[in-house]
Parts: structure tokens; sequence; C-alpha cells
């Protein structure tokens, strides 16, 4: 077992010096994790492996936030994401951003996460398929939208995500959810009547006269 | 105040939001990562026993040689045969019941009754008349013989003269045999023959007691020339590497200290064992040569006491034992030498062993001397430690292990047959291709000397 915040040593190696070092001069460029760094790591090269998930862990523990209903579940969507992930390295085709790759594959775990635990997607009658568009105001921080979201009823978080910040189109959410497209629009408006709904209660001097504005136009 | 559609806001704050996640997550990857590496190690080296295993059965039913035709029933077929040819006279010339009753015909494949046959005797031809002998074939087991003509379990006087112990109930028929010339010529050459061999069997069953009539399992000794057996191995092993040249990496299992690593030191009282335990299997080619595969636990251990704790143990710098200054210290505390210095340590690596092998076997009467050569693919099933403070005990777990490690030996036993069972002893020797980690402490290579003492049974 290892200690709190000490990364697993038998995922990397020695410098030779006898004292372990985690990520020594990682080859990252910017933002990416190298095409080198990738190849390493799909031969299963501690170090490597660690360094990609240093790199990636905090975004793909945001996403895993997003959609998990608790903490504990979104560690364990986490862990799964990234045995996938380290899984699948050698199928990654260096063609488009390895990042996105990872995300795509993060979100998809958490969708199956969420199908094996139960159902989460409340049937609403058809035929409110659109949405208004509201407003609220910028100052608004990322921790406070994720407390908010974290309070949202399951269902209709997860096709505010996937609609509102993954930027799937209703139809790629029918299929990734096997509902109907109808279904996810509705699920969306409700999820947008629940935040507005939320933040005015919240806040209510903030959001009680400059919160919404319905514009009767679709959304898709 | 600006204000902007909530799936924007949501957009541009949340699709890239970033948490740490805690420790326990990179925890449980390593550790599910580890797992379906030794998973898929597993499955190599089983699926690489189980082709060696389908390897060896093909071997074994590519060499099993197909069944003879009863060798006593060919001679009777040959007999009567060119008999239904020549003549149609089939009366029977004895009824040898009793005189063949020790005539080993277990090995019978047909239905005839055992130890009881008729032997139709055909129209004097004359090149049997001339070939005496061809009567006298008769085959013990898969070993045909002409003279002498084999020799049974027990030899007795109505063996010995079958006819005239049973000339009251035989003695119409052969005084009805128009082929009397031919019975009594036979019956002659049966005579002799037994006579020969009941003067000669002592002397050939003490001489080579492997002559003995064949049996149901001297049948099968042909037919699976297979042996299983049981080998325990103890023994030293000692380090190519010294131990300076290469950093330990230790992990706690408590979570309470960590020590990264040990500069190399002069430890002074070490020893370093294995000890192994294999059930084989294997294929005789021929006498001497055979092909085994064997399948056992490994355990090595590693043994220090005494000053070896003028050694340092400086750790990562946040928990554990630091000696970077000359001053021991656990974490930011500074605590007496007596309570860092350690008494003993102790490491285990355990191990689930394949080893396919060779063995060469001489004979020298019930003496065998025997040679052999294996590889060993080492699969870890577990590693413990544990060092002894002076006013503690700490175990801990070693990190970086290779969930395979690989190495090679070979041996010579003197062993002694005991009829089907072998006990041997022997001296094994062996060399490790591989460190057992990355690095560390048991990253050196080995080489070990080991007694094997091994029974064996052989089918």
């Amino acid at each position: 077992m290892s200690p709190p915040g000490s990364p697993d040593l038998a995922l990397m190696e020695s410098d030779g010096s006898g004292v372990l070092q985690p990520d020594v001069n990682p080859p990252v460029s910017g933002n990416g994790l190298t095409e080198e760094v990738i190849r390493m790591a799909a031969q299963g090269k501690g170090r490597y492996v660690h360094m990609i998930y240093q790199t990636l862990s905090p975004l793909l523990y945001g996403i895993c936030l997003r959609y998990a209903p608790r903490r504990e579940d979104a560690q364990d969507m986490l862990q799964e994401s990234f045995i996938k992930i380290f899984s699948n390295l050698s199928r990654f085709r260096h063609e488009g951003s390895f990042e996105g790759w990872a995300r795509r594959i993060t979100v998809n775990t958490a969708l199956e996460f969420l199908r094996k635990k139960s159902p989460y997607f409340e049937e609403i009658e058809k035929g409110r398929g659109v949405a208004g568009r509201d407003f609220i105001e910028e100052s608004l921080q990322a921790g406070e939208l994720m407390a908010l979201l974290s309070q949202m009823p399951l269902g209709y978080r997860t096709v505010f995500n996937l609609y509102a910040i993954e930027g799937y189109s209703h139809a790629e959410i029918a299929a990734m959810l096997g509902i109907s497209e109808g279904t996810s629009k509705s699920q969306l408006s409700r999820a947008k009547d629940w935040l507005r709904q939320k933040l005015i209660h919240i806040y209510p001097e903030r959001f009680k006269n400059n919160l919404i504005e319905n514009h009767e136009e679709d959304t898709d | 105040m600006k204000k902007i559609p909530i799936e924007e806001l949501f957009r541009k704050e949340l699709q890239n939001y970033r948490e740490a996640p805690p420790s326990e997550v990179w925890t449980g990857i390593s550790q599910r990562l580890a797992a379906r590496r030794r998973r898929k190690a597993a499955f190599l080296w089983g699926g690489t026993l189980s082709g060696c295993i389908l390897l060896t059965a093909a071997l074994f039913w590519i060499r099993k040689t197909p069944s003879q035709p009863n060798p006593i029933l060919s001679n009777l077929q040959n007999l009567e045969q060119p008999a239904k040819a020549q003549s149609e006279v089939s009366a029977p010339l004895f009824n040898s019941t009793n005189a063949h009753s020790a005539a080993p015909t277990q090995g019978n494949q047909n239905q005839r009754p055992e130890a009881s046959f008729t032997l139709r005797v055909p129209n004097p031809a004359p090149e049997r008349l001339a070939s005496p002998t061809r009567a006298n074939q008769k085959v013990y087991g898969s070993h045909p013989v002409t003279e002498p003509t084999p020799i049974p379990n027990k030899i007795t006087e109505e063996s010995i003269n079958p006819i005239e112990s049973h000339a009251s109930t035989d003695a119409n028929v052969l005084q009805e045999d128009p082929n009397r010339a031919v019975a009594e010529t036979l019956k002659n050459e049966e005579k002799s023959g037994l006579k020969k061999a009941s003067e000669n069997s002592e002397e050939h069953m003490a001489e080579a007691p492997e002559l003995k009539p064949a049996t149901t399992s001297d049948s099968k000794c042909k037919k699976w020339p297979l042996y299983v057996g049981i080998t325990y191995e103890a023994g030293s092993m000692w380090r190519l590497m010294p131990q300076s040249a290469t950093p330990n990496a230790w992990m706690p299992e408590s979570q309470v200290e960590h020590l990264a690593s040990a500069k190399g030191g002069t430890s002074t009282s070490f020893s370093d064992v294995i000890q192994a335990i294999q059930l084989m299997a294997g294929y005789r080619f021929g006498e001497a040569l055979s092909v085994q595969m064997a399948i056992g636990h490994t355990r090595i251990g590693h043994f220090e006491s005494g000053s070896l704790l003028e050694r340092a143990l400086p750790s990562d710098g946040r928990l554990g034992l630091m000696t970077e200054t000359g001053a021991w210290k656990v974490g930011p505390e500074a605590v007496s030498d007596s309570m860092v210095r350690m008494k003993k340590l102790s490491q285990q690596f355990s191990f689930i062993t394949l080893s396919p092998g060779v063995l060469y076997q001489h004979h020298l009467k019930n003496w065998v001397v025997g040679f052999n050569a294996q590889a060993h693919a080492h699969i870890l099933a577990g590693n413990r430690a544990e060092a002894t403070f002076a006013q503690s005990v700490h175990t801990y777990k070693h990190e970086g292990l290779r969930p395979v490690a690989f190495s090679l030996s070979a041996g010579a036993s003197v062993g002694y047959r005991l009829q089907k069972l072998v006990l041997s002893v022997g001296f094994q020797g062996g060399y490790w291709l591989t460190p057992l980690s990355r690095s560390g402490f048991a990253g050196s290579r080995y080489i070990h000397l080991g007694v094997r003492p091994a029974l064996m049974y052989h089918f």
C-alpha cells in the first residue's frame, strides 16, 4: 500500500541515483502528450504511464465529477476510464487529439457506469422539445457551477452535460443513451428549468430580475 | 452586467474544469494494471504449459505403436489357413487347456478364452515338417522367441507333458487323427522346448529379472513410457552483482513510513536461500532420454542480521529514516540510534514456477544416474519483507518486481530403482537470467546451488 499522495513505485523506474523520480523532464509538449510518450506508455513503461495519468487525470476527473452522483463514483469512473485508456493505448492512431480521445473514453465510461447503476432518465411528455434560451450572469465561477450541477437530477444532468458541455447533438445523445431525440430534448429543457429555479432559489437577489429570457427557438 | 446563455456559460466554465483526483485513484489504477500484467503473464505461461502438454500428448499418440496382432493367433492362423486349403480335415490334435495354462495369454486380444486353445493341425506339409521351429514360435507379451520356448510362470509336469497328462481325454482324438506323425512331431518339439526352458528358467530369471512373463503392466510399460515425480530443492543463492550497485526501492504496507532506498554498504552477514517443490511429468524417448514438464512453487529468501544496521536507510524526505546528515530521523523527528538500527531483515519472494526440461538417465542394474537441464519461468505470487528494529518490527512489501523472472538450471543425480519407483538425490545449479526487480535490492542476478531429492514413478 502506498502512502497517501505517493505514486506507486511499481510503475516507475529508478534513475540510478537511488531516489525514484516519477516524472523527471516529462517529454510533454504544451498540453498534449507527445507521440513518443504514448508509444512508450503503450509498451508498459511505468514512468510514461504515470506521466499520462498526471497530465490527464485532473481534466478527466472533472468530467467524471460532472456525471457522477457522488465523488466516490467519480473516482471509480476515473479509475475505470484510465484502465481503458491504458489498455487501449496501442489502438490510438495519433491522428487526432489524444486528449479528445481520452475524453471520449471517459464520457463513455461514465455513461456506462450510470447505465449500470439505475435508470436515470425520466420520461417526460413529448412535445416539449423546445427549450428556452436562458441567460445568467457571467460572474458565476466554475466551482459554483460544479456545485450546482452536482445537485441536478442525474437524468437531466447527463443530457445537459452531453449537450451543453460536451457539444453532442440530440441525435448523438439519443444514440448514446438509447433514448429518443425527443426525450433528449425534453430532458435538456427540464434541466434548464431546474437550473433556472435553483439559481433563483440560491441567489434570489442576483437572478430574480435578469435571469431568464425565453426565446421560442429550437435549441438543436 | 453582461448576460450569456446558460449552455455557453457552463460550457465555457466546465468544459475544461480540472480537479486533482485523490491519490487513491492512482493507487487503484496501478494495482489493477499490475494485476492485469500478472494475469497476462499467467495466461501466457498457462498457454505455454497447455501447449507443451498437448505437444507431449501428440508425441505420445504419434509414437504409440499400433496394437500388434496376437502372435499366437497368427501362428494358429498360419497353421489353419493352409490346412483349409489343403485338407478338409480339422479334427483337433489335442486340447491343451491345462497344458498351456501357464502360458501368458493375458494379452490375447480376441475373445478366445484365456489359457485355453485348441491346436488344429493341418495335413502334413513337407516344409512344415522340415521346419521344427515353426510350431514352437510362441510369443510372451510382445517379444517373439523361437528357441528356447519362452518361460512360463510355473513349470509343471502337466505343462511339460500336456498330451500325456491328458492321455485319457485326448487319446481317442489322437488315435483318430490321420496325421499322427505330425502330432508326434509337434509334441516332441513342444516337450523339448519346455524342458529346455525349465532347465534354464531359474538362471534366466536371475540374470535378467525383467525377463519375467509378460503381464498387463509390462504391456502398459511399452504403451505408456511416462513417469511422474515430485522433487524438492533446498539451496543457497549468491548474488553476481554487488548490492551497492543497485538502489533499493521499498514501500511499506502500513503507510506509516517509507524507506525509499538504501545506499550500498557493507553488509556483514546475510544469506540467500532457495526452496522449491515441483510436480513433474515426463515422457521417455527410449531408455535414456526424456522430456518433462514440471510445475511447482519456488521461494527465495534473503536474511540479514548483525551489524547490517550500519547501512543507511535514507527516505524520500517525507517519512522514513534519514541519515543524510549522519543523524537518524524518522520524518522530522530525530530518534536514537538504537531505535532505527535494524537487527534483522528478511525478505521472501514466492513464485509459481513452470519448468520444461530434459532428463538423461543411465541405468546400471538398479542404480540410475541422471542428468537434467531445465528452464524455469517464475511467475511472481507474493513477496514480503520484515525489518526488525530495536523496538519494533515493520513489514514491507517490495514494489517494482517483475511479474515473471526466468532462470536456467542443470543438475546431476544418483538414484536407486525399486521396481517402478526411483528414489534419487542430486545437486542442482542454476542461473537467474532476469533480475527479480527492475531496480533495487533484489535486482541483481543470482546463481544458486541446491540439493534435490526426488521421487519418481515410472508407468
